[in-house]
């Protein structure tokens, strides 16, 4: 019973195991208990090749259904053409760890949904609030910037905040006249990537910006500091980038 | 390089070229596939490379139930990576 016990207790930490995570006596325990249990054994194993999926992303060309298998040279000697194999995963593996996108960046939709307040909060999003510009005083995670500028009638008319496991981020959404105004300021480390629309650089008064082709509103992206600033409206062009440039020097 | 300059390149990328969109279509099958509970821990941690107590802390639970969450999301990955290659 008591090795019931300890099994059950001992196996949730396979995988801290597995990552070099564990120390002292919870490390003993678990290399003893691993020693001695063959169900432990499998489940490390199995645990093992789970990491090596996303670890080595070469498995994934078994996934994808029309990449072709290389064929083996058997004609190399084995240890020349491990170390070939060796270095050429290490050089993939570098290659594709800085081209994958961060899957905790921000997609452009949610910033453009956000004008058609449909309250969309999609992955990496984990919560969308609607809160008070008072509270928002209170309890922002960091100092809010305001533009200096606003289109003639526009109105501050929600203000909302967003939640991912990377940090949080704020929103202000303006209307007046029909049209909306959506001004986002979040952590820098907290990415921002496009649906495959393409993206053009633009420089408003010195600050520069990615601006974003879209059908349905005009996208803005600009980072200062440690906050990244993103626009997305449906007031004409000149009128947003009056508005960018409001945002030329910090808020009083 | 900046984040501003690194999103204005975020479109395809020799790397990315090289790598193909299969693959990457791939991962994001996979990671989806996973149950949302089990997807966050295994992303920070396979992924994005957190330690256990960074993960604890984002997910607001303890260092135990990261890795046990790691445990039934990378069995759950195996799994799905035996079935595709039978």
């Amino acid at each position: 019973m008591k090795g019931l016990r300890t099994h059950w207790t001992l196996r949730r930490w396979l995988s801290a195991h597995l990552d070099g995570e564990l120390t002292g006596d919870l490390l003993q325990r678990v290399r003893e208990h691993l020693a001695s249990c063959q169900v432990c054994q499998r489940d490390l194993e199995d645990i093992r090749k789970g990491r090596s999926l996303l670890l080595h992303p070469e498995f994934f060309r078994t996934l994808a259904p029309s990449t072709s298998k290389l064929s083996p040279l058997r004609s190399f000697p084995a240890i020349r053409w491990s170390s070939i194999a060796v270095l050429a995963l290490v050089i993939i593996a570098a290659s594709v760890w800085r081209s994958l996108p961060s899957v905790h960046a921000m997609n452009i939709d949610f910033y453009a949904a956000q004008v058609q307040m449909t309250d969309r909060c999609s992955y990496p999003c984990t919560s969308l609030v609607e809160t008070t510009l008072a509270e928002l005083r209170q309890s922002s995670p960091f100092a809010i910037r305001y533009p200096r500028w606003l289109p003639p009638g526009m109105v501050l008319r929600r203000v909302v905040r967003y939640q991912t496991p990377r940090g949080e981020g704020v929103g202000l959404i303006f209307a007046g006249h029909g049209k909306e105004l959506c001004i986002f300021q979040q952590p820098r480390r907290l990415d921002v990537r496009t649906a495959g629309q393409r993206t053009s650089t633009t420089r408003i008064c010195g600050q520069k910006c990615t601006r974003i082709d879209s059908d349905r509103v005009q996208l803005l992206k600009w980072t200062t500091g440690d906050f990244c600033f993103v626009v997305a409206t449906t007031v004409p062009r000149d009128q947003v980038e009056a508005v960018v440039s409001s945002f030329g020097s910090p808020p009083d | 390089m900046t984040a501003l300059e690194s999103f204005a390149d975020c479109g395809p990328t020799p790397e990315s070229a090289l790598l193909g969109s299969e693959r990457e279509a791939a991962l994001m099958e996979v990671l989806r596939s996973l149950p949302a509970r089990l997807r966050a821990p295994v992303i920070l941690r396979d992924i994005e490379g957190l330690s256990y107590e960074d993960i604890a802390k984002s997910l607001g639970c303890g260092i135990g139930t990261v890795s046990s969450k790691l445990n039934r999301g990378r069995k759950i990955l195996a799994q799905k990576l035996l079935r595709s290659t039978k």
